[in-house]
């Protein structure tokens, strides 16, 4: 009662030497059914991922059709109230010295000119006497950009 | 996913006993072991033991054919043609028609660990997980079957 071909008795080897009748089985049936499986389940992986990305491109496609941008959270949205920018922009051409002046008189009234500088009007909300914050930022002693200013206005145009 | 030369390999090797083995439950073992070989082409990765694998799949296929082809063809079965399980060999000094009679007689649950034992190959740990006994269940059935067949052909 062993499970070693030596160690078997006269009865376990006569009956091993009997052999089981050959397996009804179609070999090659089984065979072509078992790569048949095989290759109809990779015929639905590549069709199932491409049904997949198309669905989700469907998705996406309707949510930007759908949802508009504004009033999305995180969006700046500009005030209703907002001026209109007027029509008499500075030209291209127009001096540099003239909008150096410019700056020097806004330095000295604190304010930026509305005429020239039509964004000021929206920033308006916002004007800090920023004069002490840009002298430090330029490295500047206070009261330089004042000076500055004064040198500008004594240069006449060319 | 096995490959078609593994496959065959394992086809060779069990095929025969696998039938001899449904045999004891069904009468279309050749479908039920199809079937099993089938399940193990599809395998991923494959079992770390394969001729037991198959023998349990077998044997739960064959056992549940065997039920519904009882319930479905009850008097047809009584009637089924009686046929031997072992090629005939003149050289061997056992009958082939007697020793399947004797197997026949057999309680099952002896009679399966001698077919998966002798021509399956199984080791007695491997027959205890496949029909869930002990090792010693297993082997105390062995013995006994073995003892009665050897009674019975003196």
């Amino acid at each position: 009662m062993s499970t070693d071909d030596n160690q078997r008795t006269p009865l376990e080897s006569a009956l091993r030497g009997l052999a089981p009748v050959a397996p009804r089985l179609d070999r090659d049936a089984l065979m072509f059914a078992a790569g048949r499986a095989s290759a109809s389940r990779r015929r639905w992986a590549w069709p199932a991922l491409a049904g997949l990305f198309a669905l989700i491109s469907l998705g996406l496609g309707v949510r930007l059709a759908t949802i508009s941008p504004v009033g999305q959270p995180g969006m700046p949205t500009p005030p209703t109230n907002a001026p209109a920018v007027p029509k008499d922009l500075p030209k291209d051409d127009e001096s540099p010295g003239l909008r150096m002046g410019d700056l020097a008189r806004t330095l000295d009234n604190g304010e930026l000119p509305d005429a020239h500088y039509p964004h000021a009007a929206v920033l308006g909300a916002a004007k800090p006497p920023f004069q002490p914050m840009l002298e430090r930022d330029l490295d500047m002693p206070p009261g330089g950009l004042d000076d500055l200013s004064q040198r500008l206005l004594a240069t006449p145009n060319p | 996913m096995m490959g078609p030369q593994r496959l065959g390999y394992w086809i060779d090797r069990h095929a025969a006993a696998l039938e001899l083995f449904a045999r004891q439950w069904c009468a279309a073992p050749e479908d039920v072991v199809q079937e099993a070989f089938l399940k193990l082409s599809r395998q991923q990765p494959e079992p770390p033991h394969v001729a037991a694998w198959l023998y349990r799949v077998v044997r739960n296929a064959a056992i549940s054919a065997g039920r519904s082809a009882r319930r479905r063809e009850h008097h047809e079965l009584k009637a089924t043609e009686r046929v031997s399980w072992f090629v005939e060999d003149a050289a061997s000094r056992l009958d082939a028609v007697a020793v399947t009679e004797m197997l026949e007689r057999l309680p099952a649950e002896t009679r399966e660990i001698i077919v998966a034992h002798l021509w399956g190959g199984l080791t007695f740990e491997q027959i205890a997980a496949m029909t869930g006994t002990s090792t010693a269940t297993a082997h105390r059935r062995y013995a006994a079957g073995m003892e009665e067949l050897r009674t019975r052909l003196k």
